[in-house]
């Protein structure tokens, strides 16, 4: 029986309901020092740190300020300090690390720290940090470094990048339009929320070897920077992951590792660990964007739509991360799945003295989403138009080119039109999508999704089998398994490429950058693609090496014989075999002369024909395809109170060929719960001085079982994407991003009014109803 | 983690904690009563509260006591939230209580923690403001017993080292028709936007708010124009609105007006009920 397209539990849950699942900061070390950080009280202040009587503090080793550390760091541009040198930029920056014997000493320590700060006008919101006379945040903007094109920072502002599409010619589409809509929009940064807080620990060998353990989505770009910003040889940098409590995107950003090996090199490498508080997760390390939009749609009154213009404001916080790029996958994608022909996109990274961003689940793609969906959304509204109908109607077709220019494949596209289809049928849309019940109105509310994966061109990935003495196979990756379940899809993959029981493919949990093949990062819901294409590879080499070892005795040549079940046979005659446990670590002869070794597979992926995006109009190849969707909220809204009850959520996705369709519908669900909460209630709120006022989950509201829709459906549509392994399409993240923009649907359909701000609070609605918004 | 050490005492009798309290005052140890914990835990892990001791009242018969004697009904300070809502002895406390914070951490949250906490909600202290409740304290200077009203004004006020022994409330007042209504920004678990506590009496109304202002309070003025039999419902509510006292809360919760929109369509609701 195929492995793919079972449900089988993930390897790794027995131990991680059992509480026997370790995870970075389980793990202690003899001689482990601890590292507290003292972080910013303002969110724009020139700073001065006086640690002397932190020293005094009995147990404290060393502190380290921004004046130890002379370096700027960053992901596309470098623009932030480890430590906040001079200034603070955000409320929760770090401006020191205590290190002391044990974590109390540590965090004594830092309470004596004392910081003395001048306060600087706070840029507290997009609109500020662009205004006339705006405060600079970034007054050296353009001596950064850029650490990868490409990048445009605006000198004397503080935009950090701006990402254009030009497609077509917008003005000359808006002319031809015979309708026309327009939107304002925003979006509050959000917290990333993940179960395990950040943390690392780092250590300084004599031999040389810089060894890093984290809570990371990326041991191999850790591995790469540190090479850069330290000047070490990437060979001497080891880093460890072992199972990751969600990510999000939150663990892509390389922070806490910096501070753990600064922190290290203060005790002469002695181990350090630095493990967040919830309360530093949330304000100290980087959180997700916000944005604020305008947009305008032209369409023809029979609904064609024909130009789309956006200009956006990404609230980037102190520090750009991959903001640049998030700007440029919002600009690329922001159409949503429609043809459109014409199309002006300006996404601006603006900074702020907020907390800094780093990629959230989506890579922008929910942002841009919204904006799509609800500006389709008046459309239909203006037009008299089902809103479903609408979207069916200029769905993008195979031949049809995206805003970057990219001419679609089926392959590539997947099938749009049968999630809708799926979608109607999954709602009860022709029951009827807004039911007025006298106090109650009940409403349907949809929208669709698109993502590609936005990788770096040059992203590789690979894979290495090795055989065991019984004939079971490890398999070794780079890829993080942080709960989507990757490791178990990578199993099933394994055992059908070599036609085995899954049982007996065994992958390893843990990733070490020295033992294991780089994967690019485990981002982007890209690890079954690049994974399972570099398995593949390595599963078609095992298969070559057995089938060798097997002529030995069958005496047959190697193109008569198949592999299964843990035998290589004759295909002809399949009672004529040998067990692979009697060659996968060699043959041995009946005089006990031996041959062969033990039987190993590598293969090796890298991205194939992306491109870098013009800077100018966009032009260009983001990813290798993208996965589209459909989804749909109802909700029961109470017109005397304007509260509302989730009653369904619902998603079609297009997922190409699904692995494990427990596993799937598993992380499209956690997507639905985790949209509707960015809809619902989800926002980081900023006090008048810049201070975060949701630093806790007393404050930052998420999704609570019992509070989530009384239904979740899920269904897959499957179009092979033809250069995957099985025709798998990326799934992991995807569940999230239609669900804001389909929650707003169906309250703005309840009401007649446009909810165009999340989140969508039972104020909003009242502020709506008595026309105070 | 809680960086700062304390010693930890569990005195198992009213005059021995008292005498605790003098002592380690005395010694400059900035001692604190601790009964669930919730607020001195999670606070200590934020900051160091600068207390050096914790005396913890829950060994203390007299602060766990639930029972009726001489026709009142005896609440032990010490008897949290959870305990109080499964021996429900007072249905009207019971809805109050039941909808503060999480079921894990009702099982922690002492009647006169939250009555003492420094969060301004107080809920657990609704019931108690519609009824003529007494309190029985304790200290240094000893044992007392006052009406509540004179030691809670929205928060605790007692002397230095005296601790909330147990309220009273009459067991006629047990009978009083009453609701309790939590309303939120949205989630289940949070803190109020705003809480209603109302009973009818034969006088007629009484009612109680928390998270309306920066303190729980009874709303006689409220109550007053809800009286008047001249009015029809919705003038009610209106004038009874205009009586509250300044100050209604603006804050990431909620403005003032939708509070106040709140406020008017759930008093309907608990009118209608009660």
């Amino acid at each position: 029986m195929s492995a793919v397209g079972q449900s089988i539990p993930r390897r790794e849950g027995p131990n991680k309901v059992s509480g026997a699942a370790k995870y970075n900061d389980d793990f202690s070390l003899p001689s482990l020092l601890h590292g507290a950080l003292v972080t910013s009280e303002r969110a724009h202040a020139g700073v001065f740190v006086d640690a002397s009587a932190a020293l005094a503090v009995p147990g404290v080793r060393a502190v380290v300020t921004g004046e130890d550390v002379d370096l700027l760091c960053g992901e596309v541009l470098n623009d932030r300090p480890p430590l906040a040198r001079g200034k603070v930029r955000y409320y929760g920056e770090p401006l020191a690390i205590v290190i002391a014997h044990e974590e109390r000493a540590a965090l004594r320590g830092a309470r004596k720290v004392r910081v003395s700060y001048r306060d600087l006008p706070v840029v507290n919101s997009v609109g500020e940090a662009v205004g006339k006379r705006a405060t600079l945040i970034h007054e050296a903007l353009g001596d950064y470094e850029v650490a990868q094109r490409p990048v445009a920072p605006e000198p004397g502002t503080n935009v950090a990048d701006r990402a254009r599409v030009r497609k077509g010619d917008a003005e000359a589409g808006f002319r031809l339009a015979e309708v026309t809509v327009e939107g304002t929009f925003s979006l509050p940064q959000v917290d990333h929320a993940a179960m395990e807080t950040r943390s690392a620990r780092a250590e300084i060998l004599p031999d040389g070897r810089v060894v890093i353990s984290a809570a990371t989505q990326g041991p191999y770009e850790i591995q790469k920077l540190f090479a850069r910003w330290f000047d070490l040889d990437p060979g001497q940098i080891i880093v460890n992951v072992p199972l990751v409590g969600g990510a999000f995107g939150g663990k892509a950003a390389v922070q806490l590792e910096v501070l753990a090996y600064i922190a290290s090199r203060a005790v002469h490498g002695r181990p350090v660990r630095i493990a967040n508080s919830r309360e530093q997760d949330i304000t100290s390390s980087p959180v997700g964007i916000g944005l604020e939009a305008t947009a305008k749609l032209g369409a023809k009154r029979d609904g064609t739509l024909v130009a789309f213009e956006l200009t956006a404001h990404v609230d980037a916080g102190a520090y750009a991360d991959s903001a640049p790029r998030m700007a440029r996958a919002i600009a690329s994608e922001c159409t949503g799945p429609y043809r459109v022909d014409h199309v002006k996109a300006d996404v601006l990274v603006v900074y702020t003295n907020h907390t800094y961003v780093t990629a959230w689940r989506g890579f922008g793609h929910l942002q841009s989403t919204f904006v799509a969906e609800r500006m389709l959304e008046k459309l239909a509204r203006k037009l008299g138009r089902d809103p479903l109908d609408l979207r069916e109607q200029n769905l993008l077709q195979p031949g049809d080119t995206t805003p970057t220019g990219v001419t679609l494949t089926r392959s590539q596209l997947g099938d749009p039109a049968t999630c809708i289809s799926e979608l109607r049928r999954l709602l009860g849309w022709e029951e009827g999508d807004v039911v007025d019940e006298g106090q109650r109105v009940r409403s349907k509310g949809t929208a669709l999704f698109w993502k590609t994966s936005t990788s770096d061109p040059n992203s590789i990935s690979g894979a290495i089998l090795t055989l065991n003495a019984n004939g079971t196979v490890n398999v070794s990756t780079g890829a993080v398994e942080f709960g989507p379940g990757t490791k178990t899809t990578i199993a099933q993959i394994v055992a059908d490429a070599l036609n085995m029981d899954v049982g007996k493919v065994h992958v390893r949990m843990a990733v070490n950058t020295r033992s294991d093949p780089v994967h690019w990062k485990t981002v982007a819901s890209m690890a079954t693609y690049m994974i399972g294409r570099a398995v593949l590879n390595a599963a078609g080499e095992v298969a070559r090496k057995l089938k060798e070892m097997a002529t030995l005795t069958l005496r047959c040549p190697v193109e008569d014989l198949e592999i299964g079940d843990g035998r290589v046979y004759l295909r002809d005659d399949p009672s004529s075999y040998v067990e692979w446990k009697d060659i996968a670590h060699g043959y041995s002869y009946p005089d006990g002369d031996s041959v062969g070794g033990q039987v190993m597979g590598e293969g090796a992926f890298i991205m194939r024909h992306l491109t870098p995006l013009d800077p100018d109009t966009g032009r260009g190849r983001p990813g290798p395809a993208w996965t589209v969707g459909a989804q749909g909220v109802e909700i029961e809204l109470d017109k005397r109170t304007h509260t509302y009850r989730l009653i369904r959520a619902a998603t079609v996705l297009d997922a190409g060929r699904v692995v494990n369709p427990g596993g799937a519908t598993g992380a499209v669900k956690g997507g639905m719960c985790m949209g509707l909460g960015y809809a619902t209630r989800e926002a980081i709120r900023y006090d008048a001085a810049g201070r975060p006022e949701t630093d806790q989950f007393r404050t930052y509201k998420v999704m609570r079982f019992g509070e989530e829709p009384e239904r979740y459906d899920t269904a897959f549509v499957e179009t092979p994407q033809e250069d995957s392994a099985f025709g798998a399409r990326a799934v992991g993240e995807h569940g999230v991003l239609a669900i804001p923009a389909a929650f707003a649907n169906a309250v703005s359909r309840a009401t007649g009014k446009d909810f165009d701000h999340l989140p969508i609070t039972p104020e909003e609605i009242w502020k709506a109803a008595e026309g105070r918004a | 983690m809680i960086a700062e050490d304390f010693v930890y005492y569990r005195p198992d009798s009213l005059p021995e904690a008292a005498r605790l309290f003098s002592e380690l005052d005395h010694e400059g140890d900035n001692p604190l009563y601790y009964a669930g914990g919730t607020e001195i835990l999670t606070s200590a892990r934020l900051r160091d509260l600068g207390t050096r001791a914790l005396i913890d009242l829950k060994g203390i018969p007299e602060c766990r006591l639930c029972e009726r004697c001489d026709g009142r009904l005896i609440l032990g300070s010490c008897l949290t939230l959870a305990e109080i809502a499964a021996l429900n002895p007072w249905p009207l406390l019971t809805e109050t209580v039941g909808r503060l914070a999480d079921h894990t951490t009702r099982r922690k949250i002492t009647l006169g923690g939250n009555l003492a906490g420094s969060i301004h909600y107080r809920e657990a202290a609704l019931p108690f403001l519609l009824v003529d409740a007494r309190a029985r304290l304790y200290g240094p200077g000893g044992d007392r017993r006052t009406s509540f009203d004179k030691v809670f004004d929205g928060s605790l006020h007692l002397g230095r080292g005296e601790f909330l022994v147990h309220l009273e409330v009459a067991e006629a007042d047990l009978d009083l028709p009453g609701a309790c209504v939590k309303k939120t920004r949205l989630d289940w678990v949070d803190y109020p936007l705003l809480t209603v506590a109302a009973v009818r009496s034969e006088n007629g109304y009484r009612v109680a708010l928390s998270g309306l202002l920066d303190r729980p309070f009874r709303a006689r003025g409220l109550e007053k124009a809800l009286g008047n039999r001249n009015e029809s419902a919705l003038g009610h509510l209106k004038k009874a609105l205009s009586t509250l006292p300044r100050g209604v809360l603006e804050d990431l919760h909620g403005s003032a007006d939708y509070r106040l929109f709140v406020l008017g369509h759930t008093l309907e609701d608990i009118l209608s009920r009660v």
